[in-house]
């Protein structure tokens, strides 16, 4: 007996199964008006570093002049927190706010862009979200939900005053990259790792895709002017009419070149093969350039030009080494030759102008 | 398909490569008997003729006979200690290994001499269950509690048990005796965070029949507060439950036959850091099978041994929807040893193994290999104080490169109470599922990363003292590594090159008096694991690991301490001193008394991380406080 007594108890507590449950996300925070203080902070430019997942990603500083640099300025100034994993891009308000978007973390961060103070954080309607831009009185952030389909990838609209959710726009192709044309419409890369070929056009007034501008296929980055968007494949520029979205040229790059990286600075449009810089007129009308502006030398097969981009005539390169370890940022002038080098932090990604 | 897997590569390479390649990897009773003994070292066994006419095989006789120049570990029965039941928690505690383990209860990935988690080979009685994915064995999937013996050999393997045997060899063993016996054990423990763990295990046997089963469940919440930041471990909850067969038969006195079943099925959440993260979760589904035949005629003592293997595991990249990520596995092993006693002190082992392995998943085209290995070993015991061992294995597969290996043992006892060992081998680890078949990335071109190692071992046991000390240097390249070729895609090649070398330390001592009795078992490992290239130390490898084992007993009552320290550990390739995990001790204490006419209750409490240490093992997985569990083991 006492042996079917204890297999009894045995049975019954061998079958016991228990369960977690989740708790429920705190409200979003409100985020207060411009705080007018003069900084560092605001004669310089930012440098986003995705981190080493499941760790947090954090930012680094480093001034205009190339004379002050400094690493994890988020915790440095709010002392603890972090950014989340998988850091992946930034972008500002017209009132004084940075915004730094984890998409690991599911989560947006806003700082004061001036001091990196934490003012609050979007946490709601979030998956996976990569970029965004402010128009208005919103903000626009693409977000690639399943990885396994294009057709759930959308545009988390969220209120700038209290960055709660206010829609969710599904596009219908890939996102990923997303701007603010000159003409208030907003414009969105159609394509996540060179899986897509269309420029997806957003009306801010109607929160309504009003046009698709199909681009050639693999599509990998877009640049804007003021009359033109400009569309990348790894061996092909197209330009497109921003008015109409029709094709006005295109042009086949030099062969053997995988090009990437697509960016638009002061008239010129540049683009990354490798570890070298390519710069080409907006007006297509020149041979497609086949010797770089500048190449650098790599560590990193893979790692290199992580991050790019061409601002007033300086050409930044994000370096990210092997992603375990310390990257480096270095700055070009627009003649190739070296201005200064920077160790930054694990997987720099991007460059943001704070001014 | 391709863009799926494209896709889900991607964003892991844009989340980290580490973690990218953590996704790619992932891929007995009669413990009575050895309660007794904790972990005790067998310094320099009898010769194998007195092993021979040993009726009764409570160890497997290949890794008795067959370590020369090495150590062999024995550990103690997981239900007799503090730590938590699985085979992680009880190497953690007792051996050098260093464990990783991001979050309680999770994914358990070894690092043996300062070796990468695939270079640890795992053998459930003589068969390698590493996955076929990712080449390695989650600690966190085995119930140590229900084996009969647990043995773990540092150092080089291969020779006789195949890939992964680099770092050293883990050994999981149900052994069965023919004699009568009509033994069960109840162990049930609950604790803090809703946990449970259970295991119930029964021996029944007479002169002709023996079973041996274990059946267990454990489960927690595992929702602890953090120390250092709000909020507690959120999606942290796991569960498992298995159940593990043995049956002897024994035809004649010649003549043996065996039959083992495990099954395990386990499902865990991974922890997740914010609210608004995407919960993900895990569930692991193997079975395995073994058929043995052992005869003993004269001289000739063959072993056949056919096993079936099916591993399976689903990750949910969002525990919300039903959508998975999978991979399955079957394997089947043959493998035929045939022992021969040349003369009393000269013993001769040869083998032919084949394996045949089919794979499919989300992640890899289906495909499949064979394997056909040839091995022989010899041992000569030159006299009682000298004795050697030289074996070669060689592979025949067109799956991949796979180089000749060798191994040489030699052990010279210099006094009754102290040997010298010294053990030189090639070893290997074959290039996995994933690595050969991820799709749009497998190579098939690689070959077998290969690791040239040598180990002194100086043996000391005087009187109630038992002391190990090894140094050892392991060269290992062509190691596999995952780099990305073109824009988003990646390939593993043979590319890393590591050195490893250090020491280990074993202290065991022990002693009885009127009505006490006292053990202590201790180990430390300094361990350097660098990049050739670099010359930094790998990304968590501590230099230092330490363990400490304690029981005092006295009648009925018994008190034991364990601890285990991970000194601190790099979490970049650059050593970057400003991205480092602190060293940390964890300590535990446990008692309990014995009840009944016969002791068949004893019951007891356990005390977890005793000094609540804020610690973590992998970096921003917190691991819990203070925390307390109560537990019952009847033996009937």
């Amino acid at each position: 007996m006492k042996v079917v007594k204890n297999l009894l108890f045995a049975a019954m507590a061998l079958f016991t199964l228990f369960s977690c449950s989740l708790e429920s996300s705190t409200p979003p925070p409100i985020i207060g008006g411009p705080d007018p203080v003069e900084s560092i902070l605001d004669r310089g430019f930012f440098v986003t570093n995705e981190g080493q997942f499941p760790n947090s990603g954090s930012v680094s500083f480093i001034s205009n002049d190339l004379d002050v640099s400094e690493q994890k300025i988020y915790l440095n100034v709010n002392g603890s927190g972090d950014l989340g994993s998988g850091l992946q891009s930034m972008f500002f308000d017209t009132n004084g706010h940075a915004f730094i978007i984890s998409n690991g973390g599911n989560f947006i961060t806003a700082v004061n862009r001036s001091t990196f103070e934490h003012l609050g954080r979007a946490e709601m309607g979030l998956e996976v979200p990569r970029y965004g831009v402010v128009v208005g009185e919103k903000i626009y952030v693409t977000n690639q939900g399943d990885f396994t389909t294009p057709n759930d990838d959308y545009v988390a609209v969220l209120s700038l005053q209290d960055l709660s959710l206010e829609k969710k726009i599904t596009v219908g192709s890939y996102v990923e990259h997303i701007f603010r044309g000159p003409n208030d419409l907003i414009y969105i890369e159609g394509t996540a790792f060179d899986q897509g070929n269309s420029i997806a056009v957003l009306d801010p007034s109607s929160n309504e895709i009003v046009e698709t501008i199909e681009t050639a296929d693999a599509l990998n980055s877009i640049a804007l002017d003021n009359a033109n968007i400009y569309a990348l494949t790894a061996h092909k520029l197209q330009k497109f009419n921003l008015q109409t979205g029709a094709l006005e040229q295109e042009i086949d790059l030099e062969d053997g070149q995988e090009a990437r990286q697509l960016r638009y600075s002061d008239g010129n449009l540049y683009y990354t093969v490798g570890a070298s810089v390519f710069k080409y007129n907006t007006s297509f009308a020149d041979e497609v350039p086949s010797e770089p502006i500048l190449s650098y030398v790599s560590g990193s097969e893979y790692g290199a030009v992580y991050g790019f981009e061409v601002h007033k005539n300086k050409i930044y390169i994000a370096d990210a080494g092997d992603f375990t370890s310390k990257g480096f940022v270095e700055v070009f002038s627009a003649e190739g030759s070296s201005l200064g080098k920077f160790d930054v932090g694990v997987g720099p990604n991007g460059f943001y102008f704070n001014e | 398909m391709h863009l799926n897997s494209l896709r889900i590569r991607i964003i892991f390479k844009r989340f980290s490569r580490t973690f990218s390649l953590q996704i790619r990897k992932w891929g007995g009773l009669g413990c009575f008997l050895f309660s007794a003994c904790l972990y005790g070292q067998k310094a320099l066994e009898g010769s194998p003729e007195t092993e021979l006419l040993d009726s009764v095989y409570l160890q497997s006789p290949i890794l008795r006979d067959f370590s020369v120049g090495q150590g062999v570990q024995s550990l103690p029965d997981v239900l007799t200690m503090t730590s938590r039941p699985s085979l992680g928690s009880l190497l953690n505690y007792t051996t050098p290994i260093y464990f990783k383990e991001n979050g309680l209860g999770m994914v358990s990935s070894p690092s043996f001499r300062g070796t990468t988690a695939s270079q640890t080979a795992v053998l459930w009685n003589g068969i390698p269950i590493n996955s076929s994915f990712n080449g390695q064995l989650d600690f966190n999937t085995i119930n140590a509690g229900s084996y009969t013996a647990i043995q773990v050999r540092p150092g080089g393997g291969s020779l006789l048990y195949g890939s992964s045997a680099i770092g050293g060899t883990v050994h999981l063993e149900n052994h069965l005796e023919f004699k009568k016996k009509f033994d069960h054990e109840l162990y049930l423990s609950h604790g803090s965070y809703h946990t449970w763990e259970n295991t119930y295990r029964l021996a029944v046997a007479n002169k002709k029949w023996s079973f041996s089963g274990a059946l267990f469940q454990n489960s927690s919440a595992n929702d602890y507060t953090f120390h250092k930041r709000e909020g507690k471990n959120t999606n942290g909850a796991y569960k498992n439950y298995g159940l593990d067969l043995a049956l002897g038969y024994r035809i004649n006195s010649k003549n043996r036959l065996y039959g083992y079943a495990q099954l395990y099925n386990g499902d865990r959440h991974f922890p997740i850091f914010y609210n608004s993260e995407t919960p993900t979760k895990y569930r692991d589904f193997n079975v395995r099978t073994l058929l043995e035949w052992k005869a003993k005629w004269k001289r000739f003592q063959p072993t056949l041994k056919l096993a079936f293997l099916n591993d399976q595991y689903r990750f949910y990249p969002n525990t919300t929807q039903k959508r998975y990520a999978f991979g399955t596995t079957h394997t089947f092993v043959g493998r035929y040893n045939l022992r021969y006693v040349l003369s009393p002190n000269l013993l001769l082992n040869t083998f032919v193994n084949h394996e045949y392995t089919q794979g499919k998943g989300s992640d890899i085209t289906a495909d499949r290999r064979n394997v056909t290995a040839f091995g022989v070993v010899f041992r000569h015991d030159l006299s009682s104080r000298w004795r050697y061992q030289i074996g070669l294995r060689k592979e025949a597969t067109k799956a991949y490169g796979s180089p000749l290996l060798y191994s040489l043992g030699m052990e010279y006892k210099i006094a009754p109470f102290y040997a010298l060992k010294l053990n030189a081998s090639k070893n290997f680890r074959r290039p996995t599922f994933n690595d050969l078949f991820w799709i749009n990335a497998g190579n098939k071109e690689l070959k077998a990363e290969q690791s040239h190692q040598i180990e002194l071992g100086n043996y000391l046991h005087y009187k109630q003292w038992k002391i190990q000390v090894t140094g050892y240097f392991n060269d290992i390249n062509d190691m596999i590594h995952w780099v990305p070729v073109s824009g988003p895609l990646f390939k593993p090649v043979n590319e890393e090159h590591i050195q490893t070398y250090g020491v280990e330390t074993l202290w065991g001592w022990e002693k009885s008096f009127k009505e006490d009795r006292l053990h202590w078992n201790v180990t430390y490992a300094y361990t350097i694991s660098k990049d050739k290239r670099t010359g930094r130390q790998l990304v968590y490898v501590p230099y230092h690991k330490a363990t400490v084992v304690a029981r005092y007993t006295r009648k009925r009552f018994e008190l034991s301490y364990q601890m285990v320290y991970n000194g601190r550990v790099f979490l970049q390739s650059d050593n970057d001193f400003g991205a480092t995990l602190p060293g940390y001790g964890v300590h535990d204490m446990e008692a309990s008394y014995q009840m009944g006419k016969h002791d068949t209750f004893r019951i007891g409490g356990k005390v977890r991380n005793l000094f609540d240490i804020s610690y973590q093992n992998v970096e921003r997985y917190e691991m819990p406080g203070i925390n307390f569990s109560i537990f019952v083991n009847i033996k009937l």
